[in-house]
């Protein structure tokens, strides 16, 4: 862990379930940082490291990035296709967090490479323990490819 | 058989009569033609017989007066033959010739060939058998009357049979005639002892005392005639016929084509439109598993929390947790509301009716007085609006969920301005909502009408406001569009409604 702190870039438009998240992971304490944009927009400036996200000390690459999938304007899919499309930015695990478990939309996260597809448990013990094993596994289980 | 049936079928008759009276009287024309110019040619062939056979006997004529006479009447001056003696014979040129003929008929008969008549007929002959029938004496008369006709053909009808009857004047009176054709006591002895009567004496020179008239038959011919332009007509006539029946059948056929070709084209309209409607409806059922289950989620989240925040005695945040519970359970109850609303619009259909735009604007600017009092909007409603045939209660709908759409989306704009208008497009009213708010990027344009899609999380609404525009619009028949340039300036949402 080499003291450097752990990012996560949460992408959620739902303040309740961003909300719902943040408290879980700083409840385990697995991550150091957890940043949180609502749009997709938002989430493509902040890996671009553009406009209001230009610091990358303030603003450092994430670690993991947690995607929704339904968001307004540039929508979930969208970013993974430019995430997953991008040399630069390949490497970064990013989890689909989403409400649906329509058969499409995971057919097409992993057509666009997500490193993985979770949909959120209605109940909050498994909401909470899903939380938990993610922010274990992929921050300290998984080898960060930076 | 209907009325509409009978008279198609009468329709179609006349355009048949009428294509078919041209050629029919084109037809009729051309086989009286046709068989005259046959007919014509088969008496042609007929006369030319006869002419044959008439030039033959003058021929034997011309034998027997030039050759044979001379030398009698030298033998009888040499007393070799009595001057009394007088044989028909072997003198008379016209017995010999008609003694020829009724054998020269004999063969033709025992050929096959039917008998040809041959008289030489004149008003006053030695011999009876050659007495001319009135007929023949009129034609004696005209010949002499008329010295420049040399023949006279007729087709005549005897026992309903049909002859070519042709006449020539026989050979005009000479001195060497009027030797036994003058007077009676000039004569041969011979002569006047075998023709007591009168007849044949008293000629004189210079007329034409009797015809050769000839008759053959020629009822085959005009049979054949007939029936050779029978046979043409009849083949023309169902040439004709198949023509007309054919393109009958191909205009039939181009017909039965077209409506085929129609009845594929609406089905894979059909098709298309099911597909549409079906990719819709697949849209639909995941937009509102999407956004019910998101309300779930939350409402189970921070009930969890909640719970667990009791059991440590952490109170804190608890009025929080609570409020969005509470918000959760309130967003799922109008989203439900929206989608029982937005589902009624397709179902529930009341009927259309001429709308007076103006007084529906007064009546929706009425109910969003309030709204639009409290951001400061300044709202201007072009002045006579055209009338549109739809249904009132989804117009006003349709109308107020646009100004409502431009109310929450006016962003920072320090002096807002929403303008209601018309304008014609190729024929079409368009009317639309133009507001100088945020605006929309060209990308969006398509998914602001989707179900639920919001482009700002944070603004008011659930998102069924444009999703239910699109649903009344399309149910009208009609189209809705928005036209922006782009973030900051100002929207334009567009509607038209099908005529009728």
């Amino acid at each position: 862990m080499n003291g450097e702190p752990l990012t996560i870039l949460l992408v959620e438009d739902n303040p309740d379930h961003a909300e719902l998240v943040m408290r879980n992971m700083e409840d385990f304490q697995v991550a150091n940082v957890i940043t949180h944009v609502e749009e997709g927009e938002a989430a493509l400036d902040y890996l671009y490291g553009r406009g209001k996200y230009a610091d990358r000390k303030q603003f450092p690459m994430p670690h993991l990035m947690l995607l929704d999938l339904r968001l307004p304007k540039v929508d979930g899919l969208e970013v993974l296709k430019e995430v997953k499309g991008n040399p630069d930015l390949k490497a970064l695990p990013v989890v689909i967090l989403t409400t649906s478990d329509a058969e499409r939309d995971s057919a097409m996260a992993y057509e666009y490479h997500a490193n993985s597809y979770v949909t959120k448990p209605v109940s909050f013990d498994e909401f909470s323990k899903l939380l938990r094993d993610l922010g274990f596994y992929w921050l300290a289980w998984n080898k960060r490819p930076w | 058989m209907s009325l509409e049936n009978i008279k198609t079928f009468v329709g179609k008759a006349w355009r048949v009569f009428n294509m078919a009276a041209f050629p029919v009287v084109v037809m009729v024309v051309v086989a009286v033609f046709l068989n005259y110019a046959i007919s014509t040619f088969f008496i042609n062939a007929a006369e030319e017989k006869i002419k044959n056979i008439m030039l033959s006997h003058r021929g034997l004529h011309q034998y027997i007066q030039k050759v044979m006479h001379p030398v009698f009447f030298k033998a009888m001056e040499q007393g070799k033959i009595s001057q009394d003696y007088y044989a028909p014979e072997i003198f008379s040129s016209s017995f010999i010739v008609r003694v020829e003929h009724s054998f020269y008929n004999d063969e033709l008969k025992k050929a096959g060939f039917p008998e040809i008549y041959y008289k030489l007929a004149s008003n006053n002959p030695h011999n009876p058998l050659n007495k001319a029938d009135e007929f023949e004496k009129t034609l004696i008369l005209m010949f002499n009357e008329n010295p420049e006709v040399s023949e006279f053909r007729k087709v005549v009808n005897i026992d309903g049979k049909k002859y070519l009857y042709y006449a020539i004047p026989f050979l005009e009176t000479s001195k060497a005639c009027i030797r036994c054709h003058g007077k009676r006591e000039d004569a041969p002895q011979g002569i006047q002892v075998r023709y007591p009567g009168k007849g044949g004496f008293d000629e004189k020179t210079g007329v034409y005392r009797a015809i050769e008239s000839v008759r053959v038959p020629i009822s085959d011919e005009i049979s054949t005639a007939f029936i050779l332009t029978c046979s043409f007509s009849v083949g023309v006539i169902v040439m004709f016929m198949l023509l007309l029946f054919n393109r009958q059948l191909k205009v039939t056929v181009d017909e039965k084509t077209c409506t085929l070709e129609e009845e594929v084209l609406e089905r894979k309209k059909r098709e298309a439109d099911l597909e549409i409607k079906n990719a819709e409806l697949e849209r639909f059922a995941y937009t509102v598993s999407h956004d019910l289950k998101s309300p779930i989620i939350t409402i189970k989240g921070f009930t969890g929390a909640l719970e667990k925040d009791l059991l440590k005695g952490n109170y804190e945040r608890m009025a929080g947790d609570l409020k969005r519970v509470g918000d959760a359970a309130d967003r799922m109850n109008n989203l439900l509301c929206d989608l029982l609303e937005i589902s009624t619009v397709g179902r529930v259909v009341n009927t259309s009716e001429v709308v007076d735009m103006n007084l529906l604007l007064n009546d929706v600017l009425e109910q969003l007085a309030g709204p639009l009092r409290n951001s400061d909007i300044k709202v201007t409603v072009q002045p006579d609006l055209p009338p549109l045939f739809c249904d009132r209660q989804r117009m006003c709908e349709v109308v107020q969920n646009l100004v409502e759409n431009a109310i929450n989306y006016m962003g920072g704009q320090t002096d807002p301005q929403i303008l209601f208008g018309v304008r014609d497009e190729s024929g079409v009213n368009v009317f639309f909502v133009q507001d100088n708010g945020i605006g929309i990027d060209k990308k969006y344009h398509d998914n602001i009408f989707g179900l639920f899609n919001k482009l700002d999380a944070k603004s008011g609404g659930t998102g069924i406001g444009l999703a239910l525009v699109k649903r009344i619009i399309e149910v009208h028949n009609g189209q809705v569009w928005v036209e922006s340039d782009g973030v900051g300036k100002g929207s334009r949402f567009c509607f038209t409604v099908a005529e009728n």
